[in-house]
């Protein structure tokens, strides 16, 4: 495992700047000075004619996708919800292969994983679209768009794994916007980055069909579902989805045997109430065991609820309590740096065994999966 | 005795006066009352507020036209006139119900904004019943009392209307949005509405419908009293904010202030808009700190906008820091002075100054180390000034060499769209203008960083997060990882390259593009928002505005040729022309005052009342000069050189504004001349236009009436939805100034066609 230091990260950008201004190319043009070292990034000039891997062939060159529940029938020349998929003349495409149009290198707290690799990076990275649409979306201008809308660059999976390579990055993290709709790129991805002992999680919203995730987990490392709430109300009215597939989701993973965390964002009026995280966490608890990472995170104003005020820390902490109430082991508070609710805590002994404030390790007591003080098993993926 | 004074002397003479001067104060009243529910609900950006006004005058419009068809082949009595303001009044509250729940009827959250596209639908949909009969009252109006009276009324309705707009103007400005909610201002004009209709028709209607008017007058009268209408307002904002807790709903001077409670978190919204909220630490540590770590104790700031909310608190912790802080609306700092504690620092250090933000910079003098403005992004004309060139120097102005500006904009870290790159890019532009130094820190909000020495400028987050430990400052959110989170290199990057993709225009206070840039922004965010239409517009070759009226010009003149009598035609299309120019004219001067004054919210029932006023005096100029058939023409082309002469001498006025050198109180003065002037040349055309088509068609009063009134609204609404939507922003305001005269010189030479062609 490697980590990248904040010096290498400013030394990189400088090497960058220099790279750019030795580059013959304006800014605007076709190639980007991108990265570090005079590594070039192509804009992509067309869209990707990769042919889908999940659908199946109707009568009149209509298709059916069988990647997510929405399962979408498609008429020749026009594209299904998530707007990345294409019928032409009954044979379905995805636009988005190699089209990534956002790449970072974040922390692995920031998807949030906390039980994986805590203090590592992820190399992340999205393409355009989503097959929801959720009202408070903080990466709408890449979710709600189509990938003409976007500036694509050009990086196959060999070069996505060498650039996560070139940062140190011991993960890919498929995220930002919904990576099931670019399945077949992220699939590749992380089929390829195991060869090169790059691991891959997926940052997802779980609307996902049986087959294809199976399929998909064979080369995933770990899997981070938003649960957006626990009524199929939510569900229809803020993200144009629908629970009970997500709630299928979760359970194939648990059986599959992938490491899962769950995050809730808590948006105020809207999927706040104590009984509702009452039930979610019964059900959690249930189906998945108490072992699995429950994050309640602090909402923001955004996209289209821009015009409802952040989480009041105390509706968190009140989901806090009656999550570890029902008996959960791993419950966290998300976007609010400082917060003892952000340490990970030893279910038997009760110390922290993480220490965190935002993305930031302070201290780390778990060593080799065990609680340094009771020797505990901590579930996770820790080396 | 005749038949002329025998109708006089039956009170019908009196009637006719209350009559045409009730529709122009209900008229106003109503569309003030109506425009401020709607600025509240919808995002108050000038396009939808171009979109309701045009939408407005073209009901009117379509109402009076209907007039003309309806009214040749039905029955007109005083008995349906008394009925139809009671329905008129009736309707507003159709409107002011429809426009407040529309957000549930579309099925949207509380706190979610409202796309375009149905803001539109609704803006369009909800005054439609109450415009289509106060066009219909015009009509019904100048045909009924022409009839009873023997001679063409029309000029005179049009001046009573007026004169009545006037009155409603000043009266609701200042008499009852001060004081009483838009509920009970609705229950008011039905009342007076309910009185009208039983003054009308008290001489001639049956018994039965006296009664019921009056029982329904004495009803409303006791639930206006009762408190009654005051708890239905109550209710129905409960049901509009369901699921808040309001502790607060407060009609201030300059807007609706809505404070909300959920837990220890106080929500402040102004206009449906939510303004700050406390606690925000995250949002305050952000806009403070990137700022002030760029210099060295800082020991003066100065902080525009944001609420008095954490803002304040985390200014205060650099030590001897004195604050000023401007905010416009006081009844803000007082309601949040109730509901947060402000700790003892900031009652120490923080100095409140109540008044315009680019005022007080303005007159402000150059002692500043920081400036640091947390307002939301421009997507109004309103907002925009204070993103202008123009104010940027001002700020300049006031930083102590080697100070620094600082404003942030909502934003993605993980991707820059083409829309927002292009708002971002022209404001960096415009920053480059000014400052000697520009930086945009990435992230959820980009931070905007100028200042007036090369190099000074920190993004290197080591030597931030240095300053921010020698402050010894304790913060939550911004410590070393959010410094290298935020600032990395692919972040910095990405927001470097998506700019330099852009060609943004400069943003100035007579070239305000970036209202534009953010409607274009916001109208993305929806599938089916409008967005494509503005941006197609926005694509179209640069000088698109001046075709589109290069050939409304040549269409009018083809026009005026297809009809056998071509004076009437030209008349006819000349009152188009008239509603659309003055309207352009109108709309340009209401957003020179948004730009120069600030506060148009406060002021818009007076400016709206002295267009007006100009409108009732034109109208009695015009009314003065009994002139004969022939001399019409000239006349109206005399009017249409004034016209142009009052278009150059606004256009130099306005540089001369701009310029910043002319006292406050004057450019008021100025603005109110102008608005004034505008109404009157308005009022003065449309007389001369519609007496040649009475004198031409003396036998069909409604036909002309009708007519006439439906052209100038139908002129005005296509003057209104595109001058504010799409001249404004992509030419400016002089140069949208320029399109009307040259629409007006158009005009001129139609009309000494006609006058040289009749000789």
């Amino acid at each position: 495992m490697s980590r990248i230091d904040r010096r290498e990260f400013l030394r990189y950008g400088a090497l960058g700047a220099s790279s750019l201004a030795l580059s013959s190319f304006p800014f605007g043009g076709k190639i980007l000075n991108f990265c570090p070292r005079a590594y070039a990034l192509e804009l992509a000039s067309d869209l990707s004619t990769e042919e889908a891997r999940y659908y199946k062939k109707l009568k009149d060159w209509v298709v059916e996708c069988e990647l997510c529940p929405r399962s979408c029938k498609v008429a020749d020349r026009e594209r299904g919800y998530c707007g990345v998929r294409e019928n032409r003349e009954g044979k379905y495409f995805t636009l988005v292969y190699s089209r990534p149009c956002s790449l970072n290198v974040d922390p692995i707290e920031k998807k949030p994983l906390f039980h994986f690799l805590p203090g590592t990076t992820a190399f992340s990275m999205a393409t355009a679209g989503c097959n929801v649409n959720c009202k408070f979306c903080q990466n709408w201008d890449i979710s709600q768009v189509r990938p003409e809308q976007t500036r694509n660059y050009f990086l196959p999976p060999e070069e996505l794994v060498d650039l996560a390579v070139r940062y140190k990055a011991p993960t890919i993290a498929y995220t930002y916007s919904e990576p099931i709709i670019f399945y077949e790129y992220m699939y590749d991805t992380a089929k390829l980055g195991h060869t090169k002992g790059i691991r891959s999680v997926m940052i997802s919203g779980g609307y996902i069909k049986e087959k294809p995730l199976v399929d998909l987990l064979k080369h995933l490392d770990a899997v981070k579902i938003d649960l957006k709430a626990f009524t199929e109300k939510y569900y229809k009215e803020v993200c144009h989805g629908e629970l009970k597939p997500i709630l299928d989701c979760l359970v194939t993973l648990k059986r599959e045997g992938i490491w899962t965390e769950i995050v809730y964002l808590v948006v105020p009026t809207l999927n706040d109430d104590r009984r509702e995280i009452d039930d979610m966490c019964a059900w959690i608890l249930d189906n998945l065991g108490p072992d699995v990472p429950v994050h309640f995170t602090r909402f923001h104003p955004m996209y289209l609820l821009k015009n409802l005020p952040s989480t009041p820390v105390k509706t968190l902490e009140m989901a806090r309590r009656t999550a570890l109430k029902k008996g959960l082991n791993f419950v966290y508070i998300g976007n609010v740096p400082g917060h003892e609710g952000e340490n990970t805590y030893c279910p038997k002994c009760g110390k922290v065994l993480i220490k965190r404030t935002g993305f930031s390790i302070l201290s780390n007591d778990v060593v080799s999966g065990k609680c340094k003080h009771c020797g505990k098993m901590i579930p996770g993926v820790w080396s | 005795m005749g038949k002329r004074s025998q109708l006089t002397n039956d009170g019908t003479k009196p009637r006719f006066f209350v009559s045409a001067f009730y529709l122009g104060f209900l008229s106003l009243v109503a569309q003030t009352i109506l425009l401020r529910e709607m600025l509240a609900v919808f995002s108050g950006n000038e396009i939808v507020l171009g979109a309701i006004l045009a939408f407005w005058l073209l009901w009117v419009g379509l109402g009076s036209l209907f007039g003309n068809w309806f009214l040749k082949r039905f029955s007109r009595s005083l008995t349906s006139l008394g009925w139809s303001y009671p329905v008129a009044a009736f309707s507003l509250f159709v409107a002011l119900f429809l426009v407040r729940h529309c957000r549930a009827l579309w099925g949207y959250l509380p706190g979610e904004t409202i796309p375009l596209l149905q803001t539109i639908i609704t803006a369009t949909v909800s005054p439609a019943p109450l415009c289509f009969l106060l066009g219909f009252l015009f009509v019904l109006n100048a045909s009924l009392f022409s009839e009873r009276l023997g001679r063409n009324l029309t000029n005179k309705v049009y001046l009573l209307e007026a004169i009545g707009a006037t009155v409603g103007g000043v009266v609701v400005t200042f008499v009852l949005i001060p004081y009483v909610s838009n509920i009970n201002i609705a229950f008011l004009i039905l009342l007076t509405s309910l009185i009208a209709g039983l003054y009308l028709f008290s001489s001639q209607a049956k018994r039965i419908s006296i009664a019921v008017v009056s029982l329904i007058a004495i009803g409303s009268l006791l639930l206006l009293v009762s408190g009654f209408t005051t708890a239905i307002d109550r209710f129905s904002l409960r049901s509009v904010w369901r699921g808040f807790s309001v502790r607060e709903n407060i009609d201030s001077k300059y807007g609706k202030i809505i404070v909300t409670q959920d837990r220890d978190l106080f929500g402040f919204y102004e206009n449906s808009s939510l303004g700050f909220y406390v606690p925000n630490e995250s949002h305050a540590e952000e806009s403070i700190h990137l700022a002030l770590l760029q210099l060295w104790e800082p020991r003066s700031l100065l902080l525009i906008g944001g609420g008095p909310g954490d803002n304040l608190n985390e200014a205060v912790k650099y030590q001897d820091l004195k604050v000023d802080y401007v905010e416009l609306d006081p009844e803000l700092v007082r309601v949040a002075e109730k509901h947060l504690t402000f700790s003892p620092e900031v009652k120490e250090r923080v100095r409140f100054h109540f008044l315009d933000g680019r005022f007080y910079v303005k007159d402000a003098e150059r002692n500043y180390d920081a400036v640091i403005l947390d307002l939301p992004e421009p997507l109004s004309a309103q907002v925009n000034r204070f993103y202008s060139r123009e104010f940027f120097e001002e700020v300049k102005g006031i930083l102590k060499p080697g100070g620094v500006f600082s404003f942030k904009l909502p934003s993605s870290e993980n991707y820059i769209s083409p829309q927002r790159a292009q708002l971002l890019g022209s404001l960096k532009k415009t920053m480059e203008l000014v400052f000697e130094q520009v930086l945009i820190l990435p992230g959820t909000s980009n931070i905007f960083l100028g200042t007036d020495r090369s190099g000074e400028l920190l993004f290197d987050p080591d030597l931030l997060l240095e300053r921010l430990h020698a402050t010894q400052i304790e913060t939550k959110f911004v410590n070393q990882n959010f410094l290298f989170d935020r600032l990395s290199f692919f972040r910095m990057k990405m927001l470097e390259d998506n700019l330099a993709a852009t060609i943004p225009k400069l943003n100035t206070d007579l070239n305000p593009i970036c209202y534009y840039y953010g409607g274009l922004l916001w109208a993305s965010q929806f599938r089916l928002g409008g967005g494509k239409i503005l941006q197609f517009f926005y694509e179209l070759p640069g000088g698109w505005p001046w075709f589109f009226v290069l050939a409304l010009g040549v269409m009018i003149y083809l026009l005026s040729r297809i009809r056998a009598n071509h004076l009437i035609a030209t008349s006819k299309l000349l009152i188009f022309t008239v509603g659309f120019a003055s309207m352009v004219g109108e709309v340009v001067i209401l957003l020179s005052y948004q730009t120069f004054r600030g506060y148009l919210y406060s002021r818009i029932g007076l400016l709206l009342a002295l267009f007006m006023a100009g409108l009732a005096l034109g109208a009695l100029i015009g009314r003065r000069y009994r002139l004969q058939i022939k001399g019409l023409p000239k006349a109206l082309l005399l009017s249409q050189v004034a016209f142009v002469i009052y278009i150059l001498v606004f256009i130099i006025s306005l540089g001369i504004i701009s310029s910043g050198t002319i006292p406050s109180l004057v450019v008021e003065t100025i603005t109110y001349i102008y608005m004034l002037v505008a109404g009157l040349l308005g009022g003065v055309q449309f007389v001369f236009a519609n007496n040649i088509i009475m004198r031409m068609q003396s036998r069909e009063v409604t036909r002309s009436c009708g007519t006439a009134y439906g052209l100038d609204l139908l002129g005005s609404g296509v003057g209104a939805a595109f001058c504010s939507a799409f001249f404004i922003p992509l030419l400016g305001l002089r140069e949208t100034l320029g399109l009307l005269l040259v629409f007006a010189l158009l005009c001129i030479s139609l009309l000494a066609w006609l006058v040289v062609s009749r000789k």
